[in-house]
């Protein structure tokens, strides 16, 4: 199971919960996965089938060089991070 | 000073000549201005003199009319921009807004908004007809601070535009349910529990800061040549940290496929952030199709500062809880940044590095975007972070006096460590902060006995997470035993020194026998810019992998040579290739026989690495404070960082050194000043006070050296947070030197002698 930790912004779609355990190999699964916990996030993360522009996620604390199809170990965490990359330049989606 | 490093190496830690070095000072490095095509023009730009005004009308007639002048060009030879947030890494912007900077379209929403353009022959003539070039305006009131902004009531600049909660960085969610005028958006960062984290505190410190608007202040102004060809090609030559980036908003702008843009990065003055948005080049570009010849265009310095983005004018409040023993238990911030004319200031990063050196349980930062009619603000040296980190290390040194801790103690107390949860949920993960903050508590300059009257010692600590993103290199090996390096990353700081030196590593041989070289976006991979302190880490890590595809076919080439199974033979590090029965080739002597015996060998790597390491500096800064003028004098000064694995120790100390003296600047001297309308006063270096050689002690700089274990050289991004703990160390060391509490920046004489002369 994955630990998604939820964006303050996010919560109130999930409950008030902080953080949510989903399944998933691929963080779109978690994403996939997520969406009956917290209804509506999913639309929020993802568009046109990738992630929105700006939504970065990572995996235990390391961001995704390959966006939703970065596979997620066993017992990860996933963030949706505020991402700071100092004018770095788009994520990949 | 370098702490050793942990693994040994035989070029990465060394501090060669940087290859292109003899061609900058001897004049011969090609810079924008150098560009010389036939039969080309000079573009010049109209700016407002207006903050904010209805644009009724453009007469262009006179112009035209002038001899010499071959076009002028509005808006409205742009093509239609849809709504579409286009994102510049720490900074975002709409599609719509991105054009509508470039040449305001209605409206003019600062002073020194683009209104219109013009190309001729000679670029005295194209000055000359700004002049004939009628507009009217309808002047509006302006709105100048994030208090005006955010005012009920105040007038909103973009009518339509509702406050939405934002996600992550620059991603909208649904419409807040407050609506506040001019603020963009909303974004809530937060962790644990304040109130909790604030019932348990037995000592509660709230306080307010500002800091003015800072330009990057490079040296270079911005340039660009563009050449739209007859069968719709355009070539345009010009000066930006990201050739490809600068090549996807051209795209954009225009409407045109990449494919049809070619993008030629020349060498370049500084950027630090601020050459990443497009400003005149989609205006040559145009100007180029309406004419049919090439038209170069080179901001003059006051439109630099008026016409491109500096960093935000910011309010931030802080609140802090504690222990008595020093232990925090809630951090709450409250984040206003000036975005300029269109949404899209890093607040975002302000409210996520300022607690970050700290591991605080509950933690709550709400970031404001917030609309103003000034420039809208690009990226600047750890975009937002200086700020955030002035109001919470100048409240931590307030909290250390209160509680009567040595305030180096009061942070070591409470260090971030491996497991640390930041304010956005991740844990830290193989980081120097706690080193850091052990070597400056055993430093010569902490340690030493600060003397003399109105003098004082401020200390501040510092974050910043760095960038990883794509990057390619390609790597070939010549009949001499050199290897061509091939680069789409430009080189600001010294990066085809250290990106050789990597490659030199890799491949065991020396450094001065790879040439490196920086290319175009058709002669290269992908390559996102030079910032986010990521290009020695990505970029670093592609030249690697190059490195090892050749020695990988230097080892199946050494093979047939020797007629061997190509798992006989290896590649060491030093170098040698070798094989059975005591076989070996050196480097140079293998390459000298592959036009034999196969052909060329090259390498190439396009990668995009996860595993980038968070930066932490401390930095202790001795002040002098003239009692009668107020006048600071910056004594002393060190920075202490983890640096990862240094490269090139040279220009390491040197990107720390830069940034610190950016730091001063922005502590003591730098701001944009404005008067009641909202035009900018001091747009010239003579009046926006840059630090010079001569307002500066040596920066004295202690490497940390905690490899990073995701790179494969343990390289962290070392660029950016050097500007991040200068503005709260210079303030901590005024109120040691005066008694008085710095909470608006720059501390120039001005305000500090309000402060220190109250009577009179």
């Amino acid at each position: 199971m994955a630990t998604v930790f939820v964006p303050a912004s996010l919560r109130r779609l999930c409950g008030d919960r902080h953080s949510v355990e989903v399944q998933g190999a691929t963080l779109r699964q978690v994403i996939d996965n997520l969406e009956p916990e917290c209804p509506g996030i999913r639309a929020l993360i993802v568009e046109e089938g990738m992630l929105r522009p700006g939504i970065q996620l990572a995996v235990n604390g390391s961001a995704s060089a390959t966006g939703l199809l970065r596979e997620v170990p066993p017992d990860a965490e996933v963030q949706i991070l505020p991402a700071m990359s100092g004018g770095g330049g788009e994520h990949p989606r | 000073m370098v702490a050793p490093a942990k693994k040994p190496y035989r070029v990465v830690g060394s501090r060669p000549v940087r290859p292109d070095g003899t061609d900058k000072v001897t004049g011969r490095a090609n810079y924008g201005s150098d560009i010389r095509l036939p039969g080309m023009l000079y573009g010049r730009v109209l700016r407002s003199p207006h903050a904010h005004a209805r644009i009724v009308g453009i007469d262009a007639e006179k112009a035209l009319a002038l001899p010499g002048v071959k076009a002028v060009i509005t808006q409205a030879d742009f093509p239609a921009a849809e709504d579409a947030v286009t994102d510049l890494g720490e900074t975002a912007s709409n599609l719509k807004w991105l054009v509508d900077n470039v040449l305001a379209s209605d409206r003019a929403l600062y002073h020194g908004h683009a209104v219109a353009a013009v190309a001729a022959t000679d670029p005295h003539v194209a000055e000359d007809a700004l002049g004939l070039i009628e507009v009217e305006y309808e002047e509006l009131p302006p709105v100048l601070s994030v208090h005006e902004a955010m005012a009920e009531g105040a007038p909103r600049i973009h009518p339509n535009m509702h406050t939405v909660e934002m996600m992550a960085r620059f991603s909208p969610g649904p419409r807040s349910e407050h609506d506040i005028p001019n603020a963009a958006s909303h974004l809530r960062l937060e962790i644990g529990d304040l109130d909790e984290g604030f019932a348990e505190a037995e000592v509660v410190i709230e306080r307010e800061y500002e800091t003015g608007t800072a330009h990057q202040g490079y040296i270079e102004p911005h340039n660009g040549t563009a050449l739209w060809n007859e069968s719709g090609e355009l070539t345009v030559w010009l000066s930006t940290q990201g050739p490809f980036m600068m090549r996807d908003q051209l795209a954009r702008v225009l409407k045109v496929p990449v494919s049809k843009i070619r993008v030629i990065p020349m060498e370049i003055g500084g950027g630090f952030g601020g050459k990443i948005p497009v400003y005149m080049e989609p205006m040559a570009a145009v100007l180029s199709r309406k004419t049919g010849r090439p038209v170069k265009m080179i901001m003059q310095r006051d439109e630099v500062l008026l016409g491109t983005g500096p960093t935000s004018a910011t309010y931030v409040r802080v609140k802090l809880g504690a222990k008595r023993d020093g232990t925090l238990t809630a951090a709450e911030a409250y984040l206003a940044y000036e975005a300029g004319a269109y949404p899209g200031s890093p607040v975002g990063a302000g409210g996520m590095c300022m607690f970050s050196p700290y591991s605080v349980p509950n933690q709550r930062a709400d970031c404001y975007d917030v609309i103003v009619n000034k420039p809208k603000v690009s990226a600047y040296r750890a975009p937002g972070a200086p700020a955030g980190s002035f109001a919470m290390e100048s409240t931590l040194d307030e909290l250390a006096e209160q509680l009567d801790i040595d305030p180096l103690e009061l942070r070591q107390r409470n260090a971030a460590v491996d497991g640390t949860r930041r304010i956005d949920g991740a844990a830290f993960q193989s980081i120097g902060n706690e080193a850091v903050m052990r070597a400056a508590s055993e430093s010569p300059h902490w340690n030493s006995e600060l003397q003399g009257e109105n003098r004082g010692r401020g200390i501040a600590m510092g974050y910043w997470g760095n960038g990883g993103l794509e990057s390619s290199a390609y790597a070939t090996v010549n009949r001499d035993g050199t290897v061509g390096l091939v680069l789409g990353s430009v080189d600001i700081g010294g990066q085809r020194a250290a990106l050789a030196m990597q490659i030199a590593e890799t491949l065991g041989i020396d450094y001065e026998q790879v040439k490196p070289i920086v290319v175009d976006t058709d002669s290269i991979g992908y390559t996102a810019v030079t910032g986010g302190s990521r290009t020695t880490f990505a970029t670093g890590w592609a030249v690697h992998e190059a490195g090892l595809e050749i020695r990988r076919e230097l080892e199946a080439r050494a093979a047939r040579i020797w007629e061997v199974d190509a798992s006989l033979v290896h590649y060491d590090d030093d170098g040698v290739i070798r094989g059975p029965e005591d076989q070996s080739f050196t480097f140079r002597e293998i390459a000298g026989q592959l036009h034999r015996t196969g052909g060329t060998v090259q390498g190439k790597a396009d990668v995009m690495p996860e595993g980038t390491g968070p930066a932490f500096a401390c930095h202790i800064v001795d002040v002098e404070v003239d009692p009668d003028t107020a006048k600071v004098e910056v004594l002393r000064y060190t920075a202490i960082q983890d640096v990862g694995t240094a490269i090139h120790p040279d220009y390491v100390e040197g990107q720390i050194q830069g940034g610190a003296v950016q730091g001063i600047g922005m502590a003591l001297t730098e701001e944009y000043v404005y008067d009641d309308e909202g035009r900018l006063r001091n747009a010239s270096l003579l009046d926006y006070r840059m630090p010079t050689t001569l307002d500066v002690p040596q920066i004295d700089t202690i490497l940390v050296e905690e490899p990073n274990p995701g790179h494969p050289y343990g390289v962290r991004g070392v660029g950016e947070v050097p500007i991040v703990p200068p503005l709260a160390a210079v303030a901590n060391a005024i109120h040691q030197a005066t008694g008085v509490r710095t909470r608006s920046l720059p501390a120039s004489p001005r305000v500090l002698l309000e402060e220190l002369l109250p009577e009179e």
